[in-house]
C-alpha cells in the first residue's frame, strides 16, 4: 500500500484495510530501535500551522517529528504571521508548499483542511477542522483500543459524554462501523445524543447501537468506556450547558462489576468527568492513549514522505 | 400534431415548459433561473396549484423564446425534484427531459453552514447528491443537507 504524497483529511476517505494498515505500521514504528527510527524523517520539513489552539495535537506532532529526526517550521499563534495582515488561507498554504515537505493543520473552519489538500501539492494531515474531523485522533483511538484488547472486531463500546458536538466520537463511531461484530453503546442526555447523520450511517452498515442516559446501563458490558468532555464552547446557548455541564462523573464505584478487560479512554483534556480516583486502577487508559499518538503521527508521517513503506 | 386540449396557461409556440413543478414551487424556480427580474425578453406565464392527476396539484412555468443550460437544469432539480421540463419548437414537444440531480453539483449551491471553507475562502463549492437525491453532502465541510435547506448560488 502507498500513501507516499497522499493527504489525510478524514476517517471518512479510508477503508478499513488502509486504517489496518495505517495501525500495523504504528505498531512496527512504536518497536523499532530508536536509533534505527531517528532518520526516518532526516531532512524532512514538517510544516505545523496551527490556526486554533492545541497542546496533545501539536507537541506530539512535533515529538513523533523530532524523534524521527525531521524539523518543524510553522507557527502556534497566527498573530506573529501575514495572516494579522490579512493573508489569505490560500496564500499562507502555497508558501508553506515551498518551506516544507509535509503539512499539519489545525483549524477552526470546517472544511479547510480538504480546501488546503486541493491548494498544494505536498501531503496535507488533518490536525482537527472545527467540529468537523480530527483523523489523527481517530487513529490512535483505534491503535489504542487494539493494543489494549489485542483486537477490535467483536468488542462492545460505550461513547459517553457530549455526543452531539463531540467530533471524536463522530469519527471514532463511522470507523468502529468499518470492523465487525461491533456493539456500539451511546450514554448522553438527551439534548446531547449522537447526531442522525452518524445513527443512519450505522443503520445502513448494519451495526448494532443502544442509546441510554446511565453510566450504570452498560458499564458492566463493555470492554471500552470512552468518556467524552461535555463541549461548553460550542454550545450556541450557554444555559443549555449550565443544564448538562457536570451531568456524568465517572467514579471508583461505577467500576464494582465490570469486565476484566475493561479499559477507560478520554481524548484529553478531561475537566471533571473521570475521577481522579480511577487514574490509578487498571482500567484506566487514557494517558496511554495520549502517548500512543507519537508512534501513530509517527507512522504517518513516515508514510507520506516515504520513510517507511 | 398540435393537441387541441384548453389550457389554463397560455400556450406557446417556441421555448420552455417546465412542468409538474411541486404546488407553490413556481416562483422558487423562476429565482434559481435568475427570472425574477424584467430584464429579459422572455414572456413567462406560470400557473399555480393546477389539479394533477400525478401531483394532485401542481404548478406550471411556460417561458418563450428561452433555452436552459445544464446548469439551469440542475438548479430546477434542487427546487423541483420530479419536474419535466419540455422543449417547445412549433408548439410541438421537441425534447423532454425529467429533472434529476447530478452527482456531483460544482458551484451551484451555497453550503448552508455558516462556518464551512467555501462561505469564507474563494473556493468553488462541491457537492455530492446522495440518499438517492434526498440529501446533499458538502465535499469540504462534510454536511449532509436536505434540499430544502440549500440555497442556489
Amino acid at each position: 500500500m502507498n500513501f507516499i504524497g497522499k493527504d489525510i483529511i478524514s476517517v471518512n476517505d479510508m477503508l478499513r484495510n488502509e486504517i489496518d494498515f495505517i495501525l500495523e505500521k504504528s505498531e512496527f514504528i512504536e518497536n523499532m530501535p530508536v536509533l534505527e527510527k531517528s532518520n526516518l524523517l532526516k531532512g524532512k520539513i514538517i510544516a505545523s500551522l496551527f490556526f486554533e489552539p492545541s497542546t496533545r495535537t501539536k507537541d506530539s506532532f512535533t515529538t513523533a517529528c523530532y524523534r524521527l529526526g525531521g524539523s518543524i517550521t510553522g507557527f502556534t499563534d497566527t498573530s506573529s504571521t501575514s495572516l494579522k495582515k490579512g493573508e489569505t488561507l490560500f496564500d499562507t498554504l502555497k508558501m508553506y508548499e515551498i518551506y516544507s515537505d509535509v503539512i499539519v493543520m489545525r483549524h477552526n473552519i470546517e472544511g479547510s483542511a480538504r480546501f488546503a489538500s486541493e491548494c498544494v501539492d505536498i501531503p496535507i494531515i488533518n490536525g482537527g477542522d472545527g467540529a468537523n474531523q480530527h483523523p489523527t485522533q481517530t487513529l490512535l483511538d483505534l491503535y489504542s483500543i487494539k493494543k489494549n484488547q489485542g483486537k477490535i472486531d467483536g468488542l462492545s463500546i460505550a461513547l459517553a459524554g457530549d455526543l452531539k458536538y463531540g467530533r471524536t466520537v463522530h469519527s471514532l463511531a463511522c470507523a468502529l462501523s468499518l470492523y465487525k461484530d461491533i456493539t456500539l453503546y451511546f450514554i448522553s442526555p438527551e439534548s446531547l445524543k449522537m447526531p442522525d447523520f452518524i445513527t443512519e450511517l450505522l443503520k445502513e452498515r448494519n451495526i448494532n447501537f443502544f442509546e441510554c442516559n446511565e453510566i450504570n446501563d452498560v458499564i458492566d458490558k463493555v470492554d471500552i468506556f470512552y468518556m467524552t468532555r461535555i463541549q461548553g464552547e460550542r454550545f450556541p446557548d450557554k444555559t443549555e450547558y449550565e443544564k448538562v455541564k457536570g451531568i456524568y462523573i465517572l467514579e471508583k464505584n461505577n467500576l464494582i462489576n465490570v469486565k476484566e478487560n475493561l479499559k477507560i479512554m478520554h481524548p484529553l483534556p478531561r475537566i471533571d468527568e473521570i475521577s481522579k480516583e480511577i487514574d490509578n486502577t487498571p482500567y484506566a487508559y487514557y494517558f496511554e492513549q495520549a502517548a500512543n499518538g507519537i508512534p501513530v503521527r509517527q507512522a504517518l508521517l513516515s508514510l507520506l514522505t516515504g520513510g517507511i513503506k | 400534431m398540435k393537441n387541441d386540449r384548453p389550457y389554463k396557461v397560455y400556450r406557446i409556440e417556441e421555448g420552455i415548459v417546465i412542468d409538474h413543478i411541486p404546488c407553490k414551487m413556481a416562483l422558487n424556480v423562476l429565482k434559481v433561473l435568475g427570472l425574477e427580474g424584467i430584464e429579459h425578453n422572455s414572456t413567462i406565464t406560470m400557473g399555480i396549484n393546477l389539479p394533477s392527476s400525478k401531483l394532485g396539484y401542481k404548478d406550471v412555468i411556460k417561458i418563450e423564446n428561452k433555452n436552459l443550460s445544464d446548469d439551469d437544469l440542475n438548479k430546477i432539480a434542487i427546487v423541483a425534484p420530479h419536474a419535466s421540463i419540455n422543449i417547445i419548437k412549433d408548439g410541438n414537444i421537441a425534447y423532454k427531459h425529467n429533472a434529476k440531480l447530478p452527482e456531483i453539483l460544482i458551484n451551484t449551491v451555497k453550503c448552508p453552514n455558516p462556518i464551512c471553507v467555501t462561505r469564507l475562502e474563494e473556493v468553488k463549492s462541491k457537492f455530492y447528491n446522495i440518499k438517492n437525491g434526498k440529501k446533499l453532502k458538502c465535499h469540504f465541510c462534510e454536511r449532509e443537507f436536505e434540499l430544502k435547506y440549500v440555497s442556489i448560488l
